[in-house]
């Protein structure tokens, strides 16, 4: 742990990630990836098939975190391709619903540089469910056999009784007339399935736990659900760049099937596999069973440790000059201060979402949110630490004429000392827990392995990341009460 | 808000400045020590007109005791003597010299100097400060409330020692005080200030003998001077 102290070396680490990527003869392409489980696994199969072609090097930016990240990166240049969706490309990205046709989607996707491949085979959409024996007692087959139970208990999830394209809308499409439904945690409704709480809930059609529940899909009869067909959504460029690559992935074209990808997602969240096994499997090339080098604790840490430490290096290094002038200038102090409590009130992932068409995705844009984050802790307890001192003892000062600089340095600065330091400290225990988020940015760290384990449903893959986490915040906890053994003058400890 | 008041005082004495909370007197002090300007009005230390801007200067003629001493809780007694002597280009030794000095005058053994304010007594606390205002030799000492914090016993005692250093040294000195006895133990001269208004300048007997108005009567008689006090002046 001792080396992890030593400031030299955390830096020296920031530069080996940074500079991590720089060392390979081929390009590189950067394959992206949403944090769940499909996209990991067509994330893995796009990486693998670019590593096969021979003509790059596939590097992977996994667990973006949204349609808003991903799509940012690739406009950013942050990553070339990743596994989309064409209702999502519709909806979200060119913001047509009406559009349906893959050709149609490529002229609106055109002014943005981007271009989709045509439909991998699977439609990943969302369905209702109910279990089979009760389908088999009732005779449900298709949705529209729901209007003949209006009795039947509906759950699901708060997303799809929010989205227009949920609840609302299929209730007026098929003219619904159910119990006021009950909105829960998606991962919590197929255990209320099972346990006959509720009668009926929203599923992905692709979703592993379709099978491993034993629920029956129901056909949506009279068309209400948008096709949210599997695409590789891509760079403009690509095929030009690399035309034999490309070529490869477009034989994915029509080549997973509904169940292929239900099977794969089986594979992942029923039977454990990781994703490049998955990955392989499609590709018929499990045999080969080199196992990628899983990612340690000790990688994770140190991208942990390296964001949390540059991030809060600069923050100090810039919010307690700040902190300073704003005790020196009220006037001044009161916008800084205002402005700095704005930024903590944005959302961190829509802070990183800003933040990648400036500073691209991965380590950069992470520290200089999670900087941003650590700023006002520091200036405010500086400010308030400085503004507390007493007056009797700054005119104490002014009456020995001491210099500026002395007055600062002998005088204000070891007074505040121990406000400030508790900010320093509260700055750096947040940023333990915010750097999680850096993950679904590609800045890796602990919250690599809480979005995996998320995708997955997978609570000891989140455990691998939660307990480092919070390991890590008691020991910073503590190294901060050495620390202020160290800073804080001896006469000011009681 | 002070009121337009003459007042001369003569160098080497003791001047004590009486007065309730709120009349004046500290911020006379501020004036005198140039840490603050005058709106209208002037001082003058030598014939020579007092500014904010010779506080510098001025910081080294005048050693200034503010209440409750002043003195910084993170640094230890000695730092704090240290600190006055911060612009100046002391070597060590001289330092060391003027501490070792001080500490005879106000009678604290070397070792104490090690202990930081909280770990020091009231009276020990008054003795570093006045030794940290005394550290560059100054002409003229400004003391606001020496003795304010002090409990009476200690506070006699201190008094005694206090009047005999002032004595010994001989240098001017500026003694802001409530209290009507401790004012009558060092003054020389007297000035009773009142709401920012010089009310009465003179030694302490003339308050008694020819109190200037009704307020000076007042004044003194709200606390009784000690017995002794009364007997050697014989009012």
């Amino acid at each position: 742990m001792n080396r992890l102290l030593n400031p030299k070396s955390i830096l020296l680490m920031c530069f080996c990630v940074l500079g991590s990527r720089v060392s390979t003869a081929l390009p590189v392409l950067v394959v992206g990836s949403k944090s769940f489980t499909e996209s990991y696994i067509l994330g893995e199969i796009i990486a693998q098939i670019i590593d096969e072609s021979g003509e790059a090097k596939a590097e992977r930016k996994f667990s973006l975190g949204g349609t808003g990240i991903v799509v940012e990166s690739l406009k950013a240049r942050s990553i070339d391709i990743y596994p989309e969706y064409s209702g999502t490309i519709a909806e979200a990205i060119v913001k047509k619903p009406n559009l349906k046709a893959i050709d149609e989607l490529n002229r609106a996707l055109e002014p943005m540089d981007l271009i989709s491949s045509g439909r991998l085979g699977f439609n990943n959409t969302y369905a209702l469910a109910v279990t089979t024996p009760l389908a088999k007692t009732l005779r449900l087959e298709k949705i529209s056999d729901l209007l003949n139970h209006p009795t039947l208990r509906a759950g699901f999830s708060h997303e799809f009784l929010q989205r227009s394209d949920g609840y609302e809308g299929i209730k007026k499409h098929y003219g619904l007339a159910l119990r006021e439904p009950l909105g829960m945690e998606h991962s919590l409704t197929y255990q209320s399935l099972l346990e006959n709480k509720i009668d009926l809930t929203e599923v992905w059609s692709t979703d592993a736990k379709i099978a491993k529940y034993n629920l029956l899909v129901l056909n949506d009869d009279r068309g209400y659900f948008p096709n949210y067909d599997g695409v590789l959504l891509s760079r403009r460029d690509l095929p030009a760049r690399f035309p034999k690559t490309y070529a490869a992935l477009l034989e994915l074209e029509g080549a997973i099937s509904q169940e292929k990808m239900i099977e794969l997602n089986a594979k992942v969240e029923i039977d454990g596999w990781d994703f490049a096994r998955a990955a392989r499997f499609f590709l018929n090339k499990d045999q080969l069973t080199e196992a990628k080098p899983k990612m340690n604790l000790w990688v994770r840490t140190k991208e942990h440790v390296s964001l949390v430490f540059v991030s809060v290096l600069f923050s100090v290094l810039i919010g307690l000059p700040l902190g300073f002038l704003c005790y020196r200038k009220t006037k001044i102090g009161h916008g800084v201060m205002a402005l700095i409590g704005l930024l903590q009130t944005i959302p961190s992932l829509a802070l990183l979402c800003f933040l990648i068409p400036v500073f691209g995705i991965g380590y950069v844009p992470a520290t200089v949110a999670l900087f941003l984050y650590a700023l006002l802790p520091i200036v405010r307890n500086t400010y308030l630490g400085l503004r507390s001192l007493s007056p009797q003892l700054i005119e104490s000062a002014q009456s020995l004429a001491l210099s500026k600089w002395d007055l600062i340095t002998c005088i204000e600065l070891p007074l505040a000392a121990p406000s400030i330091l508790s900010g320093i400290q509260i700055s750096t225990v947040i940023s333990v827990g915010t750097a999680t988020l850096a993950a679904f940015i590609g800045a890796g760290g602990y919250g690599t392995a809480i979005a995996t384990g998320l995708a997955m449903n997978d609570t000891s893959m989140i455990l691998q990341g939660a307990i480092p986490a919070a390991a890590l915040a008691l020991i910073v906890h503590g190294l901060f009460e050495v620390l202020g053994r160290l800073l804080i003058p001896e006469g000011l400890r009681r | 808000m002070l009121q337009p008041t003459t007042l001369e005082l003569r160098e080497e004495q003791t001047h004590v400045f009486w007065g309730s909370s709120g009349s004046g007197k500290s911020t006379l002090l501020r004036l005198i020590c140039g840490l603050c300007d005058a709106t209208d009005g002037q001082i003058l230390i030598r014939d020579k007109v007092v500014s904010v801007s010779r506080h510098k200067e001025l910081a080294t003629q005048i050693g200034y005791v503010i209440q409750e001493g002043g003195l910084f809780p993170h640094l230890s007694a000695r730092d704090n003597l240290a600190l006055a002597t911060r612009r100046q280009a002391w070597n060590r030794s001289r330092l060391e010299a003027r501490i070792a000095e001080l500490a005879q005058l106000v009678r604290l053994e070397l070792p104490q100097l090690k202990l930081f304010p909280h770990q020091l007594s009231g009276g020990q606390r008054q003795r570093v400060a006045l030794m940290r205002a005394l550290m560059l030799n100054p002409n003229l000492l400004l003391l606001d409330e020496p003795l304010g914090a002090l409990d009476p016993l200690v506070r006699s005692d201190l008094q005694k020692e206090l009047k005999s250093i002032f004595t010994d040294l001989k240098k001017t000195v500026i003694l802001v005080t409530h209290d009507i006895a401790e004012g009558a133990i060092f003054g020389d001269t007297m000035s009773l200030f009142d709401q920012g208004r010089l009310v009465q300048h003179g030694t302490f007997s003339d308050f008694f003998r020819r109190p200037g108005e009704e307020f000076v009567t007042r004044f003194v008689r709200a606390q009784t001077p000690p017995p002794e006090l009364l007997e050697a002046l014989k009012v």
